[in-house]
């Protein structure tokens, strides 16, 4: 048969290829690196309530992997940068003060990233803003996680018990400002930093006071608009927006949503005419109306929406996606309305 | 006993014959009495949804604008009534019409029931450009969604043409071909969809893939007003060749009818209408399935009747459809297409219940 | 004047299916086409309805090619009955007749006075006014035959061309569909099976086999025990009846191979 003479010839190369590739010194596993110096505040093993889990932490973690910005912006303001193997979920431009610190380290991806690309930089700790990357369909659920050896966070302004709102569930109460400093004071205990936690957490309370100091929008009404022109995105009453809504006094037309972001109708708005509307200027650009000068061009444009008073006097507030987020940009997002309300509130 | 055979079989057809008689006024009567609803309709639905408009002021607004009167009306009031309800609600009845008529002219000329206009790929092909722009964000400066929808669906329909040259011919050739294109083209957008798109990007996907009747302005309307009036007007000169298709492409040709031109003709104004109406609402099914066979079940096979009532038929359906949808879960809008599958459900099952009793 | 053939030829998918078959019919009587299946009976009847063209000679009508003819004058000329018609459709008995108006109602679809009044009478001729507002799926395969019939009717031909008319049906049904056509004034070629039948009710027969017409004439005269089996490969006799002057063909079985 000198077909299988033929065949015969090449198998045996390849198998023998194959035998010698598999004769390699095997891959060198790295011994776990000595712990950076911490404060020494924390006692080890550190067990934490997260989001109706305990996580337990052995030492301060030196290898994290952040899955959205907010917590990545947190850990950078800690001074964690050296510790961080990898970042994902980027809806903005990092904020300029971190722009340094955050350019040694690798972004795994610009959405979710893969379960795979996380392990890829053998992480020994996981964090996240959003619920929906620990859930069915996400990068991989707490216990996949749990499973390899590595603790997840997930931040607090996103959970109430282990129900966590972005994956589906429905907040009963409103979003404080007391569950961001919760997730600071937290991330800060398990990476044994908790005084540099403490002075962030002074240094945003200082600048939320400073910059809500004499406004008083004295109950004008306001929506906010996250994005979408055809079924518009709004801010419900439980959200982080609402929150900047309370926090300087604006009446939020949804208010009664319990959604943090439902899509109306338009019509919803224009009966509602709210005074002040907050536009969502978006970087991703991926849909109609992402971008500020795209939604201003469409309000003012539309048969619809240029009736609404907002939109006639031009009383737009611009902010970025992160700074509607509740992250701590939340701060800036109370500067740019003190802006707004220096320049024009005597208008209202 | 065939007497008696015969009797028994006559009794419970003769009630409905009685409908199918009769001069082809019978067809304009209850066209026209159709267009009365359909006004009524569109005047009912436009008082419905989460803002709160009363009768009396969609009346002020109405007579302000045909200028008939002078009335002051809340600004957002009146926006709300001539920006946005009533032409949504008009834009709702010529898609309903337009999807109806293409329905009826597809299961006429491919000889099967459950043809309907999204059977030559077209939603499918238009879903596939949408997305292609929505999210890859190909070209987006230049066409936009709308554009990108209405190229796709010419490309699914072109592959369908090209296809159904390779395979028998006639029409199961042509099904075949449309179903092949529908599946590629499926396969095509949830690629994009699963590969790149966030769970943002997904939803609105989704949005347009089921139909959605959201911003619709006057620009919209006069366009599908266009489209629905033009592709009627073909799809009444062509209801005595419809006609002739009953029984086959043998006997529509010895009848006198230029069976493969009138075929491909027929495809390509039914492409072009469906591509149109889908890349301004989206693929909203069921429509263009049911209508044909519940008007043919009021008035018979004639299409001189069927075509101009179904176009009625299916514009209340789809203006009612929307207003309910609008309000049921205010404020946040459901798709069309939703709509349209919860009732068109149980109504094809009834149809289907009838026609097997009398079979 | 009428529909004929002149030495047509047609190969159908590689093979050949009408060898040089010329056919002059006499105006106004009923022609039979005979032959075994695949004899090329349906092929020559597509040919003359102009479904199709013959890749040499011509088929004519008024001694003009059909080719030159407007697709609206020959239906209103030439009228087809073919061996099932099938719908999904839920159409009523009248409107199948009326289908046979198409070629003189105008492109717009609208009824001309003409119209009624050839519906009536066609659904006369073939004893279905009775159950002209039935459905077609509700009668019997004998009177949706018929019905087919009287949609050729109504289209007003001069030729009418039946392929197999008489398969599926009651032997009642049978002679009543062949009588019908038989006495009509048009001039008729019917593709037929039974060699009785067409003994009985056709003025000339046409003998085809493998696409080659073997003999033509008066069935009296054509129908021989020694033509059924060179044709048909059976042994049959041919006994007169005095009583009615015509002959009916007995078979004894097939010829030994």
């Amino acid at each position: 048969m000198p077909r299988a003479r033929a065949l015969a010839f090449p198998l045996v190369l390849l198998t023998a290829a194959a035998a010698l590739t598999g004769c390699g010194a095997s891959e060198v596993v790295p011994e776990a690196s000595a712990t950076s110096a911490g404060e020494g505040a924390t006692v080890y093993p550190l067990t934490l309530e997260n989001c109706g889990r305990e996580i337990t932490v052995d030492q301060a973690p030196s290898r994290v992997v952040s899955l959205d910005q907010d917590s990545t912006e947190i850990l950078l303001s800690l001074g964690l940068q050296d510790r961080m193997v990898g970042t994902a979920s980027w809806t903005d431009p990092v904020l300029d003060s971190l722009a340094e610190a955050n350019a040694a380290i690798p972004r795994l991806s610009d959405n979710a990233p893969s379960y795979e690309a996380v392990l890829g930089t053998d992480p020994d700790f996981v964090t996240a803003s959003f619920g929906r990357h620990f859930a069915q369909g996400g990068v991989a659920t707490r216990d996949r996680f749990a499973e390899t050896g590595i603790a997840s966070y997930l931040s607090p302004t996103d959970c109430d018990g282990d129900v966590s709102f972005n994956a589906g569930g429905k907040r009963t109460t409103p979003l404080t400002i007391d569950a961001l400093y919760g997730e600071i004071r937290d991330l800060a205990r398990v990476f044994d930093v908790s005084d540099r936690g403490e002075a962030l957490i002074s240094s945003l309370q200082q600048r939320a006071a400073a910059a809500t100091e004499g406004i008083d929008f004295e109950g004008h009404s306001v929506a906010f608009w996250f994005a979408d022109t055809k079924t518009p995105y709004v801010a419900g009453g439980f959200s982080n927006a609402a929150l900047l809504a309370s926090t300087t006094k604006m009446t939020n037309v949804f208010a009664g949503q319990t959604d943090d972001w439902p899509a109306v109708g338009w019509e919803s708005m224009v009966s509602a005419d709210p005074d002040v509307l907050v536009l969502g200027d978006l970087q991703r650009d991926r849909f109609p109306g992402d971008r500020l000068a795209d939604k201003i061009a469409f309000l003012e444009s539309d048969p619809l929406t240029s009736t609404m008073t907002a939109v006639k006097e031009k009383r737009y507030i611009a902010l970025h996606g992160a700074e509607l987020n509740p992250s701590i940009r939340f701060v800036d997002a109370l500067d740019k309305i003190r802006a707004w309300w220096d320049e024009n509130g005597s208008t209202l | 006993m065939g007497r008696e055979r015969e009797h028994a079989l006559s009794a419970p057809v003769v009630s409905r014959a009685r409908l199918g008689r009769g001069s082809a006024g019978l067809g304009i009567l209850l066209a026209l009495a159709g267009l009365v609803v359909l006004v009524i309709s569109v005047g009912v639905a436009v008082t419905l949804g989460p803002a709160d408009v009363s009768l009396v002021n969609v009346r002020d607004v109405l007579l302000n604008h045909l200028g008939l009167a002078d009335i002051p009306v809340k600004a957002a009031k009146n926006a709300i009534v001539w920006e946005e309800r009533l032409p949504r609600a008009l834009v709702a009845a010529c898609a309903g019409a337009g999807l109806a008529l293409c329905g009826v002219v597809m299961q006429s000329l491919l000889r099967n029931p459950l043809a309907e206009p999204f059977v030559l790929g077209v939603s499918s092909g238009a879903s596939t450009g949408a997305v292609v722009i929505g999210v890859l964000g190909i070209g987006g400066g230049v066409l936009g969604l709308s554009g990108g929808a209405f190229v796709g669906a010419l490309v699914a329909f072109g592959l369908v043409l090209l296809l159904s040259r390779f395979t028998s011919g006639g029409t199961s050739g042509v099904i075949l071909a449309g179903v092949a294109s529908t599946q590629f083209f499926s396969a095509l957008t949830s690629l994009v969809v699963f590969a790149v798109a966030d769970s943002d990007e997904t939803r609105g996907v989704m949005f347009w893939l089921l139909g959605s009747l959201e911003g619709m302005r006057w620009d919209k309307v006069v366009l599908c007003a266009v489209v629905v009036v033009v592709g009627g007007a073909v799809c009444l000169f062509a209801a005595r060749a419809l006609d002739a298709f009953t029984f086959g492409d043998d006997v529509a040709a010895s009848l006198g009818i230029p069976v493969a031109r009138t075929r491909v003709g027929l495809l390509i104004v039914t492409a072009l209408m469906t591509a149109a109406l889908v890349s301004v609402v989206g693929a909203v099914g069921f429509v263009g399935l049911v209508v044909p066979h519940a008007v043919r079940l009021l008035v018979g096979q004639r299409h001189m009747r069927v075509v101009p009532l179904a176009a009625v038929v299916g514009a209340v359906f789809m203006v009612w459809v929307d207003a309910a949808t609008r309000t049921l879960f205010a404020p946040t809008p459901l798709p069309v297409g939703v709509g349209t599958a919860i009732v068109g459900v149980p109504v094809f099952v009834a149809l289907l219940v009838r026609r097997r009793g009398r079979a | 004047m009428t529909l004929e053939t002149r030495e047509v030829r047609w190969t159908r998918g590689g093979t050949l299916v009408v060898d040089g078959v010329s056919l002059h019919p006499d105006p106004g009587t009923t022609v039979g086409l005979l032959g075994p299946n695949g004899s090329g009976k349906s092929s020559l009847l597509r040919l003359l309805q102009g479904a199709a063209r013959p890749d040499s000679g011509e088929v004519l009508l008024d001694e003009r090619p059909l080719t030159q003819w407007r697709r609206r004058d020959l239906a209103r000329t030439v009228a087809v009955v073919t061996q099932h018609a099938e719908t999904d459709a839920d159409i009523m008995v009248r409107d199948v007749v009326r289908l046979g108006r198409t070629p003189h109602r105008p492109i717009w679809g609208g009824s001309t006075s003409g119209d009624e009044e050839a519906i009536a009478a066609a659904l006369e001729r073939v004893a279905l006014t009775d159950k002209a507002d039935r459905l077609w799926h509700t009668l019997s395969g004998g009177e949706r035959q018929r019905a087919q019939i009287a949609r050729a009717l109504a289209q007003e031909p001069r030729e009418l061309l039946l392929d197999e008319p008489t398969n599926h049906l009651d032997i009642r049904h049978q002679l009543d569909v062949l009588a019908l056509v038989a006495a009509l004034p048009v001039t008729s070629i019917i593709a037929l099976h039974d060699l009785n039948l067409a003994a009985t009710y056709c003025d000339s027969v046409l003998v085809l086999r493998e696409g080659a017409v073997v003999a033509a004439g008066a069935p009296a005269e054509v129908l021989t025990p020694a033509l059924i089996a060179e044709v048909y490969e059976v042994r049959a006799r041919v006994i007169p009846d005095a009583e009615t002057g015509r002959s009916t063909i007995l078979f004894d079985g097939p010829l030994a191979s």
